[in-house]
């Protein structure tokens, strides 16, 4: 008894169910409101789907040609207000699948028929040159004056921050560090020494701050007895290009000019042209060489 | 007196369906504001899954399959069936646009506050044939003659019987909406 209740009970349901769905498919089984324009299609549900298939592209192109999109109406005559942008991007779109940016079912509005636009369904020619559509909104800071290069060697299509900079593409003003970094320069004694004429490229890369190349060992080398307190040596308010060794009282003129002119060193100014550390036996070569070249010249 | 105590009984379920359709409801609104869209399409085969995997018991009940206590299958089924039909409600919310879907969604309900009635049945039904016995126990009859006596009652069986042939009519036409509705949404819809 309960098996055949049930079975009738099923058969009437889905019958009805089934009948219901042939006669008002628009308001059986459609999952929203079409938009406006597409009004007149909303009980032919197969002008747009395809069964088993959703809604082909194919079927789309029949109203929209691509070519036309942005220009002209789906009745064929001129809008009244072209979109060129839309034409060329509707234009560019590689494996064009409608549903990829549009959807329906979503209300009258035609706003609520296009989805976040995907810049991947461009081709990666037009995604590359971003100005062809963003050209108004290209920045008017220094920076992006100097620039002619793509912005998509810095940005990408996701977002326009984070942006990967690359120094190369500002050509020969790379090295004009100072015009874009102002007031970067470190406040410690080095760096304050250096003056203006040295520019941070010739110990630092575009590519990090860190490592730098500068490495003091090369004109001499810190010691317990000689640490790396420029101002032991530096004035540091000028230049640190300069320096003295006469500051410590172990190098006193007088002895110093006594003890080179002993040993026929008549050019001893430029102290670390042999002395390139405390280390008395590092100078043994150079003052060989030294002397050498100094009887040559005479 | 009598009916007063009886609703104080229909509480509990009475919480149960509330609580299906509260939570439902919660969950599509929070789902639908952080932008999980795709939940919300999904979860509806999510919870067919589970409402067809409590047909087990279904299945137990009529001897197709023989596996299994009916006792723990029932409760399972209770189970399935409620955290399916939460599923399928947060898929669809509460909401009224295609008739066909709504009408599957509707019968659904239905099924499941039936499916809670014939619970509360279950056990009432249950509780009198306990307070029965210990009555007739009382009165020194013998253990035959209990059984007798409450074979002769058929409270439980009677009660179910009755609730049974609405219980799966019911559950039919759920389910011949919800086939109408998976049907046409295979055949429009973009996989």
């Amino acid at each position: 008894m309960v098996k055949n209740t049930a079975l009738i009970s099923f058969l009437i349901a889905f019958g009805v169910g089934l009948i219901a769905i042939l006669i008002f498919p628009y308001y059986t089984i459609n999952p929203g409101v079409v938009i406006e324009d597409h009004q007149k299609l909303k009980n032919d549900c197969l002008s747009c789907h395809s069964l088993g298939e959703g809604v082909q592209t194919e079927k789309c192109v029949i109203c929209h040609q691509l070519p036309e999109i942005g220009l002209k109406l789906v009745n064929g005559n001129v809008r009244s207000v072209t979109n060129s942008k839309s034409n060329l991007l509707h234009q560019s779109i590689i494996h064009i699948q409608c549903y990829d940016c549009h959807t329906e079912h979503n209300g009258l509005s035609r706003e609520n028929a296009t989805l976040k636009f995907r810049h991947d369904v461009l081709s990666i020619e037009l995604q590359k040159k971003c100005t062809k559509c963003h050209s108004p909104q290209k920045p008017e800071d220094e920076i992006h004056l100097i620039l002619t290069s793509e912005c998509s060697d810095c940005h990408n299509t996701g977002a326009w921050k984070p942006s990967h900079f690359k120094h190369e593409l500002l050509g020969e003003r790379k090295n004009e560090c100072r015009s874009c970094h102002e007031n970067k320069q470190p406040a410690d004694a080095l760096h304050k020494g250096l003056g203006g004429t040295i520019q941070c490229i010739q110990c630092h890369t575009t590519d990090g701050w860190k490592p730098s190349t500068f490495d003091h060992t090369k004109y001499f080398q810190f010691d317990n007895n000689h640490p790396s307190d420029c101002i032991n040596c530096h004035d540091v308010n000028k230049t640190l290009e300069t320096y003295t060794c006469y500051n410590c009282h172990e190098h006193n003129p007088s002895r110093i000019e006594k003890e080179h002119l002993k040993e026929g060193i008549r050019s001893f100014n430029n102290c670390v042209e042999c002395h390139r550390s405390g280390d008395k036996k590092e100078t043994e070569g150079r003052r060989e060489k030294r002397r050498g070249r100094e009887r040559e010249d005479n | 007196m009598v009916i007063r105590f009886t609703l104080i009984k229909l509480v509990p379920y009475i919480l149960i369906f509330i609580a299906l359709i509260a939570s439902a409801t919660i969950l599509h609104i929070l789902f639908q504001a952080a932008g999980f869209k795709w939940i919300l399409r999904y979860s509806g085969i999510a919870g067919t899954f589970l409402i067809l995997l409590s047909f087990v018991y279904s299945l137990r009940k009529r001897k197709v399959i023989n596996f299994g206590k009916a006792k723990l299958l029932l409760q399972i089924h209770e189970l399935l069936a409620w955290s399916g039909a939460l599923i399928i409600l947060v898929h669809a919310g509460i909401k009224f646009d295609a008739v066909i879907p709504r009408m599957a969604m509707f019968a659904m309900l239905i099924v499941v506050a039936s499916g809670i009635t014939g619970k509360y049945l279950l056990k009432d039904a249950r509780e009198s044939i306990k307070s029965r016995r210990t009555e007739l126990k009382a009165r020194n009859l013998s253990e035959e003659e209990i059984e007798k006596e409450l074979f002769s009652l058929s409270l439980l069986a009677n009660k179910m019987q009755m609730w049974r042939s609405v219980h799966i009519p019911l559950t039919v036409i759920f389910a011949a909406f919800a086939l109408l509705h998976i049907i046409f949404t295979l055949l429009f819809w973009r996989w």
